[in-house]
């Protein structure tokens, strides 16, 4: 068995496919925007994300239980291009350091799951950008996309195309896209650890939706997607412990996966309190056996001053994959292994807090908006829909800061 | 008597049936009537509401964005409207 401390950059992956998930071009269909964006928009945003560290009773005794932090930088244009047409530019460049899940063992006294992680030893910087070009029609518009996402190793690319049509004096609105990402993983270290020294996966994503204006005071979305992937969908960086070899084996997955989403969105404005509520719900199904269900919750509620107050609630819950062992008595026929806590079920709470104060006709005469945000993300097995046999003990908990200063030109 | 009974039987199962049947023929259209004010057209004049930022679908993109990166990092669904890809599968 390797030594924890020796494993590097395994959340380099990771940085790198939410880099990709962001970079997606496409996939979210914009509703009741009927033309260009009429001036130049800057928004800019650091965030700082940490990891709650490893219970004691989760993690090997004695072991060092951090967990991960980022420092993330985004920011986004959008800008104006000639009478019928825009553009936007979105960037982020983060800072990912500490310690992430690597292995699970049987305990040696009670044979319960502990969390072996990979040591503080990650240091990874990450940056992603992603091009949005979109013309307008009269009664819909088309769009290009085109990004990328760089790290040590891993490298990825996206495009897209989009179109929207409105009818019935634009209170319908249809959209579609596609999109294709091709990715390229170099792990570190691969000889050193036995993995995988170079490997690659494509995917292809499509949506169809319809927005709808309902009354003058609310509307709702309703969208399709289905994606698929071909290639290395397993961790690198992540093992498997079977007991029958005692030993570990590396992360292995089907390499090709089917996914299904359905997205609700529905929005309403309560003119008596001056207050918006937002309320959305995501059915996502895969053929790798996982179901999940998402429900977010949010009231935007504007008080004297410009300033607006935003409480929110997430909750979320997923069912196992098919082939997802917390601990493995022996291998299975198929050669899939994993017990990747993301694989397992459990559910999640976010409960976060907003406040923004817009100030017009600021130096220049321009017009600004400030944001503060604060979220905490809770994930356990109790949480879940269905109950859970034997809780994942990597699952993660974590809080994020922000701070928006955006600018309209 | 027994096949009387038998028939009774029948006919009540069959009466429930149709009772349950009218009720979600009832929910169906109550839902549907829900859903007449999908059928108003609210004319460009009368959007001063749907035009405000909060009532956007990604009333602000880059928490949206920030959001999908963490979550789909951390979870098994992919992001928003469409189904994910790209990354390394880790999840």
């Amino acid at each position: 068995m390797k030594h924890p401390k020796d494993t590097k950059r395994a959340e380099g992956a990771l940085g790198a496919l939410t880099a990709s998930a962001m970079a997606l071009p496409g996939l979210a269909p914009a509703a009741l925007a009927d033309g260009p964006v009429e001036e130049t928009s800057w928004d800019n945003e650091y965030s700082y994300y940490r990891e709650d560290g490893l219970r004691p009773s989760k993690g090997v005794p004695g072991a060092d239980n951090d967990r991960m932090e980022i420092h993330s930088y985004q920011f986004r244009v959008a800008t104006p291009v000639g009478e019928r047409s825009d553009l936007t530019v979105n960037g982020t460049y983060e800072s990912l350091s500490g310690a992430s899940p690597w292995f699970v063992l049987p305990d040696p006294v009670d044979g319960t799951p502990i969390q072996v992680m990979s040591g503080s030893t990650i240091d990874e910087k990450r940056g992603d950008m992603l091009a949005t070009g979109a013309y307008y029609f009269d009664q819909g518009s088309i769009n290009a996309s085109g990004g990328f996402s760089i790290e040590t190793d891993y490298y990825s690319g996206n495009i897209g195309l989009g179109a929207e049509r409105s009818f019935n004096d634009k209170n319908t609105t249809l959209s579609i896209g596609a999109s294709a990402s091709f990715d390229w993983i170099r792990p570190t270290d691969c000889n050193e650890f036995d993995r995988i020294c170079s490997e690659d996966k494509q995917s292809v994503n499509a949506f169809a939706g319809i927005s709808q204006i309902l009354t003058r005071h609310s509307a709702i979305q309703s969208t399709l997607g289905f994606g698929y992937s071909d290639g290395f969908l397993s961790d690198p960086y992540k093992r498997a412990y079977i007991d029958s070899i005692g030993s570990t084996i590396r992360d292995s997955r089907p390499d090709d996966r089917k996914q299904f989403t359905w997205t609700t969105k529905y929005r309403h404005h309560v003119s008596g309190f001056n207050g918006t509520a937002h309320i959305d719900y995501k059915l996502y199904v895969d053929d790798w056996g996982i179901n999940s269900h998402t429900l977010d919750l949010a009231w935007y509620q504007s008080i004297p001053w410009q300033v607006q107050i935003v409480p929110s609630f997430r909750y979320y819950s997923q069912s196992q994959a098919d082939f997802y062992e917390v601990l493995y008595q022996t291998p299975r026929n198929d050669g899939n292994a994993s017990s990747d806590f993301r694989l397992s079920p459990y559910g999640a709470i976010t409960y976060g807090l907003k406040l923004t104060k817009d100030v017009e006709d600021w130096p220049g005469h321009l017009d600004w908006q400030f944001a503060l945000s604060y979220e905490r993300y809770e994930s356990d097995s109790g949480l879940a829909f269905q109950s859970v046999d034997v809780e994942n003990p990597g699952l993660v908990s974590f809080r994020i800061f922000a701070a928006r200063i955006s600018v309209k030109f | 008597m027994t096949e009387t009974t038998t028939r009774t039987t029948t006919h009540a199962a069959a009466r429930a049936t149709t009772r349950r049947s009218r009720k979600a023929v009832a929910l169906l259209f109550a839902a549907g009537l829900l859903a007449l004010p999908g059928c108003t057209v609210v004319k460009p004049w009368d959007r001063d509401m749907l035009s405000r930022q909060d009532m956007a679908f990604d009333a602000d993109p880059l928490e949206t964005s920030r959001r999908n990166h963490v979550y789909f990092s951390k979870e098994a669904t992919p992001p928003g409207g469409g189904a994910g890809g790209g990354g390394c599968g880790c999840n």
